[in-house]
């Protein structure tokens, strides 16, 4: 146990933030979970060094927000049937309008929507969002506008329908 | 903060609430597996794994227990054996003409990002200095390797946005920032130096009064002795380079810089289904049939065929075939499945098509739209981004991988030649025009 402290506890302490963080990353409890898993075992085989040099609650964050946006897919889910759309949850928020931006959240690229949770969620500076995603701050900046406009765009042309399809 | 943005803090933060909890008692059984299992660090990782597996399927299926959703959780623990894809050799011995490996910093340590290719041999770059709001261009010649500075950047005081957009044409480097000064409007100011050198010097201020409706500027160009811009909502404004007032380019009104002569409109999730050619007035519309998502260049559109399908929900049933229920929540009456049907890239006027492989970035810029980005599964279930030739059905690994972080780089690339990531201590530089 001594060669590797705290990554038990680490994890014990941290999956359901971990889990709430990749919810609202990805929008779908399936992803949320394979993402935390994803990076909790990349943080397993890096946990000596990220424990001496980083800390390891900002390496599990940073590494589930890239995987998302970058190139690792469940390729299983992605083939065989796309990410149901969030309509479908029936757990409404209280005014419409609320309920329907949680669901134009889905409808956005991926990046945008990363770049939007970590700026009003995490409540990161743009600064920050380019170093955690690995991008410019311009395009941290242009990601974000685009984001925000399509949600603009989503609430004001399609009132929230409750799911209830 | 906008009303909007402020909504979107409270419901990102609502949604936090409802995301799947792990359930009692599994902080236990982690140490205890986790501990049994010490000896390696791969058994180390399993254990992980399978707590978060056991989060996913008890708790997450609960959620939404779609009959045709694949529960994450069955066979997560069988790890011996990933489906693994056939990965093509390195890029470098695919098209060992169009790599270019260059050190990722400059010389004098700084790190920088690629913008644009200059010429053959001549990559353009953007410094900035940790820390600090000072910004440079500099030609990097790609043969001796030898950076060269070109200007500059105007700091910008309280700006929210500088430099961004750059682009280049006729020996003259263009991008924009934005400003306000006080008691003034917020405006988009956009400056040009010679890729020779020189000192930056304003063209043009863009009024970006109606930054919520209009969106700021983007689709910069060059062309000819003007510059070309459109607003990120649509409406293409031409100024020339020496200064003067930007002025909406005719036909033009609602539409987006595509590739300059070429502008275009999206129709839903049709993204450049209408195009004009603003010089000759050519119009080309692509073909989109019903149930395609696409995204379209000036010769070919990329995309996907989507079935949706709502489906009476039924509850999930564990491994003992006793039914889950959806716990507090009330379970949904229908989900909704999205299976997509076809992956292709055709020609606008829907003729040529060819099937894409599965693991292709959807809505991703496929550079000069024939080369797409394309993931596929390594050994060990590790992902591998590859390069794939729509116009020869060739393949190359990009060669990126986790590095000691786990953490990937992402290409950046656009529609243009250029793609560039960084792996280890050097930037790999992809003149895609240099593939046959």
């Amino acid at each position: 146990m001594d060669d590797e402290p705290g990554f038990d506890e680490f994890v014990a302490e941290q999956t359901d933030a971990l889990l709430r963080y990749g919810y609202v990353l990805t929008g779908n409890p399936h992803d949320a979970a394979d993402l935390v898993q994803e990076a909790l075992v990349r943080l397993c085989g890096a946990w000596p060094r990220v424990k001496r040099k980083d800390s390891p609650h900002s390496y599990a964050r940073i590494t589930m927000a890239r995987l998302h946006i970058g190139i690792w897919r469940r390729r299983r889910r992605e083939q065989l049937t796309g990410e149901p759309p969030e309509g479908v949850h029936h757990e409404t928020f209280p005014p419409d309008e609320e309920q329907g931006l949680w669901e134009a959240l889905a409808a956005l690229p991926r990046r945008q929507r990363a770049v939007l949770v970590l700026r009003y969620y995490e409540q990161l500076s743009d600064a920050e969002i380019a170093k955690v995603l690995g991008i410019s701050a311009g395009t941290v900046r242009s990601q974000a506008f685009r984001g925000l406009d399509k949600l603009r765009s989503a609430l004001s042309s399609a009132p929230a329908t409750h799911g209830s399809m | 903060m906008t009303d909007l943005e402020d909504k979107l803090s409270r419901v990102l933060a609502a949604a936090a609430r409802r995301a799947p909890e792990t359930p009692a008692g599994l902080a236990a059984t982690v140490r205890t597996r986790h501990r049994r299992r010490r000896a390696r660090t791969a058994a180390l990782c399993a254990a992980a794994a399978v707590i978060v597996v056991a989060g996913g399927a008890g708790v997450a299926v609960n959620v939404l227990g779609a009959s045709a959703a694949p529960s994450p959780a069955v066979d997560a623990t069988d790890t011996s054996e990933p489906r693994a894809d056939r990965i093509p050799p390195r890029i470098e011995k695919v098209w060992p003409q169009a790599v270019h490996k260059i050190p990722a910093r400059l010389p004098d340590g700084r790190a920088y990002f690629p913008q644009l290719l200059l010429d053959e041999r001549t990559l353009l770059v953007m410094t900035g200095v940790q820390g600090g709001r000072r910004q440079f261009l500099w030609a990097y010649d790609l043969d001796t390797g030898r950076p060269r500075q070109i200007a500059e950047i105007p700091p910008t005081k309280g700006s929210a946005i500088f430099a961004d957009g750059v682009a280049a044409g006729g020996g003259n480097i263009v991008w924009w920032a934005s400003y306000k000064e006080p008691g003034g409007p917020r405006v988009a100011r956009i400056w040009t130096v010679p890729a020779a050198g020189g000192r930056p010097r304003q063209v043009t201020d863009v009024p970006l009064a109606n930054v919520m409706k209009q969106g700021h500027i983007n689709g910069l160009a060059v062309t000819g002795s003007d510059v070309v811009f459109n607003y990120e909502k649509g409406g293409v404004y031409r100024v020339p380079l020496s200064g003067g007032i930007p002025k909406p380019v005719k036909g033009a009104e609602r539409h987006h810089v595509l590739r300059w002569p070429w502008v275009g409109v999206h129709h839903g999730k049709a993204i450049f289904r209408e195009l004009l050619n603003v010089e000759t007035g050519e119009r080309r519309d692509a073909v989109v049939k019903a149930g395609e998502e696409v995204r379209c260049g000036v010769e070919r559109c990329a995309g996907v065929a989507v079935r949706y399908k709502t489906v009476k929900f039924e509850p999930p049933r564990d491994r003992s075939g006793k039914e889950m229920t959806c716990g507090t929540r009330q379970c949904p009456d229908t989900v909704r499945t999205q299976t997509i049907l076809r992956r292709f890239v055709r020609d606008r006027d829907g003729s040529h098509e060819r099937p894409l492989p599965n693991g292709f970035q959807m809505g991703d810029d496929a550079g000069l739209e024939r080369f797409f980005k394309v993931t596929l599964s390594g050994p060990g279930n590790q992902p591998v981004l590859t390069l794939y030739d729509a116009d020869t059905g060739t393949s190359a690994d990009l060669g990126i991988r986790p590095d000691a972080n786990g953490t990937t780089a992402i290409p950046d690339g656009g529609l243009d030649r250029l793609i560039t990531y960084p792996i280890k201590n050097e930037m790999y530089v992809l003149d895609l025009t240099a593939i046959r």
